[in-house]
């Protein structure tokens, strides 16, 4: 049971990672700024949330942030690390509610930024208030919200696919 | 878990009110910063190392020893980060800067373009005597 649930959590890092390379392929919207991006990784995360466990997603998170380290350097992994683990933390809590997976979705994605947003803060990059943080949290909102609605087709399909 | 909907007119009504809490924010930052006049500075480690007149048109190298791919533009009143050998290069892709209260951010080599208001942004002090 334990080598399964192992598997299944290399899996969605792996399948983590494949979204995050394709999603690099997809034209960059021009009124968003340069670092903002989709985050399709977000949705195999959500589904281990909901359907494989709380604590594997943290690991998930940790390990995403693991692999930005080893590949674009220390700034890349730990935004990429306090992103991801805040998105997770905030949408697992949310996740004990109704939420529609729309909602899950949008928090994740302002969380993921705001996580972000905090690490630049505390290197002393930028100050608390300046413009990239309603920039970043209307951008979370947009970007949370379109893999929210994809999440919400592709989650109870795999789900389903899962039990049967 | 499996009544779980996909979305409902909560949501939309949740990322409006956001939205437009954001978006009162951008005004308000933006209105509160702007002035007639005003400079590019490029910051690294929030120490000031270089101040551009936004006037005049110009490339510069602030740093070539420390940062030997840097390069800085400056073109009708707007700056920006032209060259850098980050490897992102998210500070490049940034552009023009051109409203006071604006930054580009190299987090690799800890760098800050922004532009800055001519006016004070610190009270004077008082002077009872």
């Amino acid at each position: 049971m334990k080598i399964k649930r192992i598997a299944l959590d290399a899996l969605l890092l792996a399948l983590c990672l494949i979204l995050s390379l394709l999603e690099n392929a997809l034209p960059k919207l021009p009124f968003l700024p340069p670092s903002v991006k989709l985050g399709l990784g977000n949705i195999a995360v959500l589904y281990c949330i909901l359907h494989v466990g709380k604590p594997d997603a943290l690991i998930l998170a940790l390990l995403k942030g693991l692999f930005a380290f080893l590949t674009r350097g220390l700034t890349a992994g730990l935004l990429s690390a306090a992103g991801s683990l805040l998105s997770v933390l905030g949408t697992a809590l949310l996740s004990y509610s109704s939420a529609s997976y729309l909602l899950l979705g949008m928090a994740g994605g302002i969380l993921h930024n705001l996580g972000q947003y905090l690490v630049i803060v505390i290197m002393g990059v930028l100050p608390l208030i300046s413009y990239y943080l309603p920039l970043l949290i209307l951008s979370g909102l947009l970007m949370g919200s379109i893999t929210g609605f994809i999440s919400g087709f592709l989650i109870p399909a795999a789900a389903s696919d899962k039990n049967t | 878990m499996a009544n779980r909907k996909r979305a409902s007119w909560m949501d939309l009504w949740i990322a409006l009110g956001i939205g437009l809490v954001c978006l009162g924010l951008l005004f308000g930052i933006f209105e509160y910063k702007k002035s007639t006049a005003s400079f590019g500075v490029l910051y690294w480690n929030n120490e000031e190392l270089m101040r551009f007149d936004l006037s005049v048109d110009a490339v510069y190298e602030p740093d070539s020893v420390r940062f030997p791919g840097l390069q800085i533009a400056v073109s009708d009143g707007a700056v920006r980060f032209l060259e850098n050998d980050c490897p992102d290069r998210i500070c490049v892709h940034t552009g023009f800067l051109r409203i006071p209260g604006t930054y580009a951010v190299c987090l690799p080599y800890r760098l800050k373009l922004c532009v800055e208001s001519a006016a004070p942004t610190v009270p004077p002090e008082v002077d009872n005597g």
